[in-house]
């Protein structure tokens, strides 16, 4: 078998960071930093169940959840040099953090389901508050503005469950007409000019790649008869990689909504692809193959479609988040 | 590429142990002892292995080559689908794995059946924390006794959903497939929170997840990890979706793990509580009998909410039956099977 890797790292002129996951097993996950350019990975999380690392705005702060004495807690690194740092927050079991657009703020839901609410961390007051007042069943917290947040709220409490796109603030929440409330949604994510959500929904059966707009409503964008998964905005809102099990395994995919033209970015019916994060010149694509038997980061060429893999770094991978350019 | 060898080359072969001599699985993956083979004579089954050896099935009745198909998979390992000769008598079947002058053996991973029952029983037993000295009693000596009245049921498989150690050692995993292997019935596991440390359990069972067949009903089971419950960003996304397509035409797909939690990872959950809800599923964890309000799963799915059952732990002497027809799933009261003291 030849050296995937071998062969393709002098293929890819590729520069940027990325921060991913690295551990056996969910005790020791734990998150790095790889320089794309030179192949040095930096071990900068706790290892004590490190959740997916969230880059700020700027690139220069990691959130990430991780397990501390009371539970869950969101931390956060400045990077390059930083050491975690405990969010101080109300509720003790806290995950998928979000930057607000101007880093000022992060967002995170506390608790899980029924009991799930919001809380929201000041960077500049060093305090969390709780966000929707004291409504429940809110959760994965994304920004639609620096004032606003979109989340999965879970209607039909407490026993006939489905869910769907509901507004929070500070002090209110505010169930939208974006999504059925017959249908259940997840992985809620606004475009980057925040004109446009892309959302999973069961609507049609299966599970489908949704957008959102005020002028042409929710339109299914991905549409096939196998589930479709995960969707991720390109930084310039034009694109959305999404994974999709149309061939037989979890492959990448792309699609840009404006003309529902679906194309392949990794799928290959030996092996799974999964959780992409585009590059910020959205010429490159990190995620996790399992082609070598166990999950590990690799890194698409778009234009070219060749692949590197970087399976010499140890441990099973999970969430790669390429670290954005900031001003 | 097909291998077959003959009789004369497995009474040839060298002493074979079961498994590797420290009880971790080696040559064979799957099947095995935690993750059996159901077939008929002349079915086949699929096969994991670290290479293409030479297969054969065995017990006292007669040892039996089996024809491989192999292909690779992704790490080096390899896929091969079996075929049990006709001539195979209904039993419980070692399989024995040879390549150069190794041999790997199984036990209890190939199940040869003259027919899959429409209406059948199946017994159900979660956390048997074998190495715990939570009791008087010797944790062994109790899931001995559970193990026994298993074996008294008249059942056509047994599902053992995790927890199966105290705290994942390899000694206590040694121990339970001491204990596993008494079973008289197939023993389909799974883990639990109890049995994460390092990749123990993988080492001993093989795949965290899978899926079976008996008859026309379809089986998944799921690894719910140790903290961050059926976690999202587990590889076992993966799978879980491919699986329960898989079991779609089922006449029953029943899905079996070690807990289940409302908050659980949602990709889990969309996937067989939602999307295509499985029609019922049974775990432990939670040491206890379900309360009145706890019967199904949250979820407003179609065709209704996914009904659950939670066995009560074995090691407290616990262990139940449900029964499977054409009508219904129908879980039967849990039985108390073995003093704790």
């Amino acid at each position: 078998m030849w050296n995937f890797s071998l062969v393709l790292i002098s293929v890819l002129a590729a520069s940027g960071e990325v921060a991913f996951l690295a551990g056996t097993e969910q005790e020791d996950r734990c998150v790095h930093v790889l320089s794309v350019e030179t192949g040095e990975v930096t071990r900068v999380g706790l290892g004590e169940r490190d959740g997916a690392p969230v880059w700020s705005p700027e690139g220069d702060q990691i959130a990430f959840s991780a397990q501390y004495p009371d539970g869950l807690g969101i931390y956060v690194i400045h990077y390059p040099g930083g050491t975690p740092q405990l969010v101080p927050a109300i509720g003790t079991w806290n995950q998928y953090p979000r930057w607000s657009p101007d880093g000022s703020k992060l967002a995170f839901q506390v608790g899980g389901l029924l009991e799930a609410s919001i809380e929201v961390f000041d960077v500049t007051k060093n305090a969390s508050v709780r966000y929707g007042g004291e409504a429940k069943g809110l959760m994965r917290p994304v920004w639609e503005a620096n004032d606003r947040l979109i989340t999965v709220g879970i209607r039909g409490l407490p026993d006939e469950l489905t869910s769907g796109l509901t507004l929070v603030t500070e002090n209110n929440t505010e169930k939208t007409n974006r999504s059925s409330d017959a249908y259940t949604v997840w992985a809620v994510e606004p475009s980057a000019p925040l004109e446009a959500v892309a959302f999973e929904s069961n609507d049609g059966g299966d599970r489908e790649i949704i957008v959102y707009t005020a002028r042409s409503g929710a339109v299914d964008v991905s549409n096939h008869a196998a589930a479709d998964l995960n969707p991720v905005w390109s930084p310039d809102g034009q694109w959305i990689a999404f994974e999709s099990f149309r061939g037989g395994t979890r492959g990448l995919y792309q699609v840009k909504p404006a003309q529902l033209l679906v194309k392949t970015i990794a799928a290959d019916p030996g092996y799974n692809n999964w959780s992409p994060s585009w590059s910020p010149d959205m010429t490159q694509v990190a995620f996790i193959t399992d082609r070598s038997g166990s999950p590990k980061l690799a890194i698409v060429d778009l234009a070219s479609g060749e692949t590197r893999l970087f399976d010499a770094i140890p441990g099973d991978h999970a969430a790669p988040a390429w670290r954005p350019k900031g001003k | 590429m097909t291998s077959r060898i003959g009789l004369v080359l497995i009474l040839a072969l060298p002493a074979v142990w079961a498994r590797s001599a420290d009880g971790l699985l080696d040559v064979v993956i799957t099947p095995n002892n935690g993750m059996p083979a159901l077939v008929k004579p002349g079915e086949s089954f699929s096969i994991t292995s670290k290479s293409e050896a030479t297969f054969a099935i065995q017990n006292d009745l007669g040892t039996y080559p089996v024809a491989v198909e192999w292909a690779p998979l992704p790490g080096g390992r390899f896929r091969g689908t079996a075929t049990v000769p006709d001539a195979a008598a209904p039993g419980a079947y070692a399989i024995t794995a040879s390549t150069g002058d190794k041999s790997d053996t199984t036990v209890r991973s190939v199940y040869v059946l003259s027919e899959f029952p429409e209406s059948y029983s199946v017994a159900h037993v979660s956390d048997t924390h074998v190495g715990s000295g939570r009791h008087p009693r010797p944790s062994e000596a109790i899931v001995q006794d559970v193990f026994n009245a298993v074996n008294a049921t008249g059942a056509a498989f047994c599902l053992v959903t995790g927890d199966v150690t105290e705290n994942g050692e390899v000694e206590q995993y040694q121990n339970f497939v001491k204990l596993l292997d008494t079973c008289t019935l197939p023993t389909f596991v799974v883990s639990g929170n109890h049995d994460r440390k390092a990749l123990n359990y993988e080492n001993f069972f093989g795949p965290d997840a899978y899926y079976f067949w008996f008859g026309n009903d379809g089986y998944l089971g799921f690894d719910t990890k140790d903290f961050i419950v059926a976690d999202d960003l587990s590889p076992q996304v993966n799978l879980l979706y491919p699986y329960r397509r898989a079991i779609k035409p089922a006449r029953w797909a029943i899905g079996f793990s070690h807990r289940y939690e409302a908050d659980m990872g949602m990709n889990a959950q969309l996937t067989l509580f939602v999307d295509d809800p499985l029609d019922h599923f049974f775990f432990g964890h939670w040491h206890r009998e379900a309360r009145a309000h706890e019967k199904e799963v949250p979820w407003n799915a179609p065709g209704g909410a996914v009904p659950y059952t939670v066995t009560p732990a074995a090691i407290n002497g616990a262990m139940r039956v449900f029964k499977v027809d054409a009508n219904a799933i129908t879980p039967e009261p849990t039985q108390k099977v073995a003093a704790i003291e």
